[in-house]
C-alpha cells in the first residue's frame, strides 16, 4: 500500500494496487451506523429506517396537484382499463395505476382522498429502494445495499414524489424490478413479468424503455428474448381486449397515442441530476478506475449496467417524445446505484486521488450551496414567518456544523466524516421539505380549501355535476364524484333526487329554460376573485330519504 | 489549530448574525411583521407597520384602504396621517387584542373588500395575529366559502394558536352549510307514554320510529 500527499489540495490520500480489493475492515473505525448495518437484520432495519424517515414520514401530506387528482378522481369511478375522469374515459390513467388508489379508497370507506394517491407511490418508492439494495446487498456486500438505499431514499425525488415533478412511482416500479432482474439474471419470464406490470401501469413508454436498454446493455443474458417480451404482449392483448370491450375504440387508440403527442423534454438531464441531489455528484466517482476496481467483477456489472441503463434513459426520454415520464424514474435509480456503490468505496478507503477530489469538492459544493440558501432564505423566512421559524432556525443551527464538518473532513482527507455531513444534508432537505415545503405548497398552490369549500355543502358521496372541465385538483378536492353534462338538459336523465351543480356565475345567470330549474345553495370566490355558484335542482336531499323510508317501514 | 481558528470565526460571525436579525426583527425594521398576501389584488393582512413600511406597503401593493383594529393613540393618528397624505382611505375599528370583535366591525372590512373602489384593502392590528386574523376568517368563511378547519388552519399558520376565534366568527357566517346537509335538522320520536295525557291503543308509542313526514302523526316531529 502507498500513501501519497495531493499538494494541491493538501489531502492525504492511500491508493492501493487494485488486486487489493477492500482493505481490512478492522483497520479502520468505520462509523457506527455502517458497521450496524452490516448484517441481514440490522441492514433490513437500517432500510426500513431510512425508507420510513425519507420516503413514508409525511408521505399523505402533500395535497395532490392536477395530475395525481386525475387519478383520484378516476378511483371514485368503477374500475376500467383506464379511468374516468369527469364521468369520461381518461386515456392518461392506466388500471395499473388506477388498482392501487382503488383498494386504498376502499379500506377508507369508499371515497378517494389525497392518501388514496399519495400513499401508494410511496410504498411503491419504498419497494423500488429495496429491489435496488437486494440486489446490490448480493453483490456488493450488505453495506453497499445499505448506501444504495439511502442515496435513493434520500434523493430529493424520493421526499416528493409528486407526479407535478414527472415521477410515476407505480409504474417505475415495474420497469425498475424488470431492469433490475434483466441486470441480476438475464431477460427471463420474471422480468417480463414485471414489464407488463409497467405496461398496465403506464402504457407502452415503460415496456419500450426496459427494450431500449437491453439493447445499449449489449449482454447476451440480457437480450431481447421471447421470455422478456411475451408477459408484456400478452398483457397488452388482454388490456386491449378489455379496453375495446368496455369502451369506444377512440379512447383505446388515444391511451396508446397519448404519449406521441409529447415534445422532446429538453430539461430532463438537469432534472433528473436535480431530483437525484444530494446523491447524483458521486455517481460521477465510478470514472476513476480505482473506484472501479474496488468493486468485484458481478458488483462492476451491476453498477455499470445501471449507469448504461440512466444513460440511455437520459438519451432516450430527452430525444424521443413520450419516453420522459418513464425514463425519468429508471434514470434515478441508475444514479441512486452509481452513487450508493461510490460512497462504499469513499467510506472503505482506498480510492485515487482524483475521485477523493471530486468527492471532497462535491461535499464542499453541496454543503456551502445549502449552507448559503438555508442561512439566507431561511434567515429570511425565520424573521418575516413566524410559522416557519422554528424550522428555519433549526436548520440554520444545523447547517453550520455541517458545513464545518465538510470543511474538516476535506481538510483531513476523511471520507467517512465528508459523508456524513452529505448524510446530514439529506436530512435538512427532508426537514425543509416536511417543514416548509409541503406547508407552504398547501397554502399557497393547492386547491384543497377552494375544493373543500364547495364540497362542505353537497351531502356525502353525492355527485356534483359541471357544464365544463374544473382543474383536476380542485375538482378532487371537493371530495365529490364530479360529472360534466354533455348539456345541462341532460341533467333531467341524471338518476333522481335533487343534483347538485357546479357552475360559473355566466353559466347559473344563462341556465337554458329547457334544463331542470336550478336553485342557488351558495356562491364562492376563487382565489383570484373570480365566482362560482353551486346549485341544486328540486328533488329530496337523501336525508328526506332516510327519513321517509324509516317512516314508510 | 488552523482548521479550529476558522471554525470559531464561523460560529461567532454566525451568532452574530443571528443577533443582528433578532433585534432588527424585534424593533420591527427588518420586515413586514406577520404581512400575507390573502388575495391578490383584494386583501392583505400584517402586523403593525412602521411608517415607511406603510408608505412601502401602499405603493407597492396600490393599497385604496387600509384598516386598522388598534385602539385609537398617537399610532392611529399617525397612520391616519399617512393615509390622508397618500390619498388613500382610512378605517379604524378598535377592538380587545384577542380579537373578539363585533360582528358589525368585522363587515366594514367585508364592506370595504367587496367595492371594487376601495379594495385592495389592507387589515392589520398590532401583530397580525388575532383580529387581523378574525375579520379573514370572516372573509374565507362569507366570500371564499372555507371551512371552518380550513380557516382555523389559516389563522394557526398566522400563529394564532388559542383556537376560539374561528368558532367564534363561524357564528357570524349567514349562509353555512348545515341546513342543506342536515335536513331535517331534528327528529323526535316520541315513545315514552305521554304523561297527562291516557295511553292510545296500537301504533303508538310502540317503540318503532316513526316520522311527522310519513302522516303528520302528532307522536313525532320533524323540522
Amino acid at each position: 500500500m502507498s500513501t501519497e500527499i495531493d499538494s494541491d489540495a493538501g489531502v492525504r490520500s492511500e491508493t492501493r494496487p487494485s488486486t487489493t480489493l477492500r482493505p481490512d475492515r478492522s483497520e479502520r473505525s468505520t462509523l457506527f451506523v455502517v458497521r450496524w448495518a452490516w448484517d441481514f437484520p440490522q441492514r433490513l432495519l437500517c432500510l426500513a429506517l431510512l425508507g420510513t424517515a425519507f420516503v413514508l414520514f409525511g408521505g399523505g401530506k402533500l395535497d395532490p396537484g392536477p395530475i395525481e387528482s386525475r387519478l383520484g378522481l378516476a378511483a371514485a369511478e368503477r374500475l376500467g382499463p383506464f379511468g374516468q375522469v369527469f364521468g369520461s374515459w381518461d386515456p392518461s390513467v392506466w388500471v395499473g395505476q388506477l388498482v392501487p388508489s382503488l383498494l386504498w379508497a376502499w379500506g377508507e370507506g369508499g371515497m378517494p382522498t389525497s392518501a388514496s394517491v399519495r400513499w401508494p407511490a410511496a410504498i411503491a418508492g419504498v419497494a423500488v429502494g429495496l429491489i435496488l439494495a437486494r440486489r446490490a446487498s448480493s453483490v456488493l456486500g450488505g453495506r453497499a445495499g445499505v448506501l444504495v438505499g439511502l442515496c435513493w431514499y434520500g434523493s430529493l425525488a424520493l421526499m416528493d414524489r409528486s407526479a407535478g415533478a414527472g415521477l410515476d412511482l407505480i409504474t417505475a416500479l415495474g420497469t425498475v424490478a424488470a431492469l433490475d432482474r434483466l441486470l441480476g439474471r438475464g431477460s427471463d419470464l420474471v422480468a417480463g413479468c414485471w414489464a407488463a406490470l409497467a405496461f398496465l401501469a403506464g402504457g407502452w413508454p415503460p415496456v419500450a424503455v426496459v427494450a431500449l436498454t437491453t439493447l445499449v446493455i449489449g449482454r447476451p443474458s440480457a437480450s431481447l428474448s421471447w421470455r422478456l417480451l411475451f408477459p408484456p404482449a400478452l398483457a397488452a392483448a388482454g388490456w386491449s381486449a378489455w379496453a375495446l370491450s368496455v369502451a369506444p375504440a377512440e379512447a383505446w387508440a388515444a391511451a396508446l397515442t397519448l404519449p406521441l403527442t409529447q415534445k422532446p423534454a429538453w430539461l430532463l438531464i438537469p432534472g433528473v441530476l436535480a431530483l437525484g441531489l444530494p446523491w447524483t455528484p458521486f455517481a460521477a466517482l465510478t470514472a476513476g478506475r480505482s473506484v472501479r476496481d474496488g468493486w468485484p467483477a458481478q458488483g462492476r456489472a451491476l453498477v455499470i449496467g445501471w449507469l448504461q441503463v440512466a444513460g440511455a434513459c437520459l438519451l432516450a426520454g430527452t430525444l424521443i417524445p413520450g419516453l420522459a415520464g418513464a425514463a425519468k424514474v429508471p434514470a434515478l435509480a441508475g444514479l441512486a446505484v452509481a452513487a450508493g456503490a461510490c460512497c462504499e468505496r469513499m467510506l472503505v478507503g482506498g480510492v485515487g486521488v482524483g475521485p477523493r477530489r471530486w468527492f471532497f469538492g462535491a461535499t464542499l459544493v453541496l454543503l456551502f450551496l445549502w449552507t448559503g440558501l438555508a442561512t439566507g432564505a431561511g434567515g429570511y423566512l425565520a424573521a418575516a414567518v413566524p410559522y416557519y421559524r422554528a424550522v428555519c432556525v433549526t436548520l440554520i443551527a444545523l447547517a453550520i456544523p455541517a458545513a464545518g464538518l465538510a470543511v474538516w473532513a476535506a481538510a483531513r482527507g476523511d471520507g467517512r466524516k465528508a459523508f456524513l455531513a452529505v448524510f446530514a444534508l439529506a436530512v435538512f432537505l427532508k426537514v425543509a421539505h416536511w417543514g416548509y415545503y409541503v406547508p407552504e405548497w398547501n397554502y399557497r398552490r393547492s386547491q384543497g380549501p377552494w375544493g373543500r369549500a364547495v364540497g362542505q355543502w353537497v351531502p356525502p358521496r353525492w355527485t356534483i355535476y359541471t357544464a365544463h372541465t374544473w382543474g383536476a385538483d380542485f375538482a378532487f378536492a371537493t371530495g365529490h364524484p364530479v360529472r360534466q353534462l354533455v348539456s345541462a338538459q341532460h341533467l333531467a336523465y341524471e338518476p333522481a333526487g335533487a343534483k347538485f351543480v357546479l357552475l360559473l356565475a355566466s353559466e347559473f345567470e344563462n341556465w337554458p329554460s329547457q334544463a331542470p330549474p336550478l336553485t342557488k345553495v351558495a356562491s364562492f370566490q376563487d382565489e383570484y376573485g373570480g365566482s362560482r355558484v353551486l346549485a341544486r335542482t328540486e328533488g329530496p336531499l337523501p336525508w328526506d330519504r332516510t327519513v321517509r323510508g324509516r317512516a314508510s317501514e | 489549530m488552523r482548521t479550529a481558528i476558522v471554525l470559531t470565526a464561523l460560529a461567532a460571525a454566525a451568532a452574530g448574525v443571528g443577533v443582528w436579525l433578532t433585534v432588527e426583527t424585534r424593533n420591527n425594521r427588518l420586515v413586514w411583521d406577520h404581512f400575507d398576501v390573502v388575495k391578490r389584488g383584494y386583501l392583505y393582512r400584517s402586523g403593525q407597520l412602521n411608517p415607511d413600511q406603510l408608505r412601502q406597503a401602499i405603493r407597492m401593493y396600490g393599497l385604496r384602504t387600509v384598516v386598522s383594529f388598534q385602539i385609537p393613540g398617537a399610532g392611529v393618528e399617525k397612520e391616519r396621517a399617512i393615509a390622508r397624505e397618500m390619498g388613500v382611505d382610512f378605517v379604524n375599528l378598535p377592538m380587545p387584542g384577542d380579537g373578539f370583535g363585533r360582528e358589525d366591525q368585522f363587515r366594514e372590512v367585508l364592506k370595504a373588500v367587496d367595492d371594487p373602489g376601495r379594495r385592495p384593502v389592507l387589515v392589520h392590528c398590532a401583530r397580525g395575529t388575532c383580529r387581523t386574523g378574525a375579520s379573514v376568517a370572516l372573509y374565507r368563511f362569507e366570500r371564499d366559502g372555507w371551512t371552518v378547519d380550513d380557516v382555523a388552519a389559516e389563522m394557526q399558520r398566522q400563529t394564532y394558536r388559542e383556537g376560539w376565534l374561528p368558532g367564534y366568527v363561524w357564528n357570524m357566517v349567514k349562509a353555512r352549510p348545515m341546513p342543506e346537509r342536515f335536513e331535517p335538522r331534528f327528529l323526535h320520536d316520541q315513545n315514552l307514554p305521554a304523561a297527562d295525557a291516557p295511553s292510545t291503543s296500537s301504533g303508538e308509542g310502540d317503540g318503532r320510529p316513526t316520522s311527522g313526514l310519513a302522516a303528520g302523526k302528532e307522536s313525532s316531529h320533524v323540522h
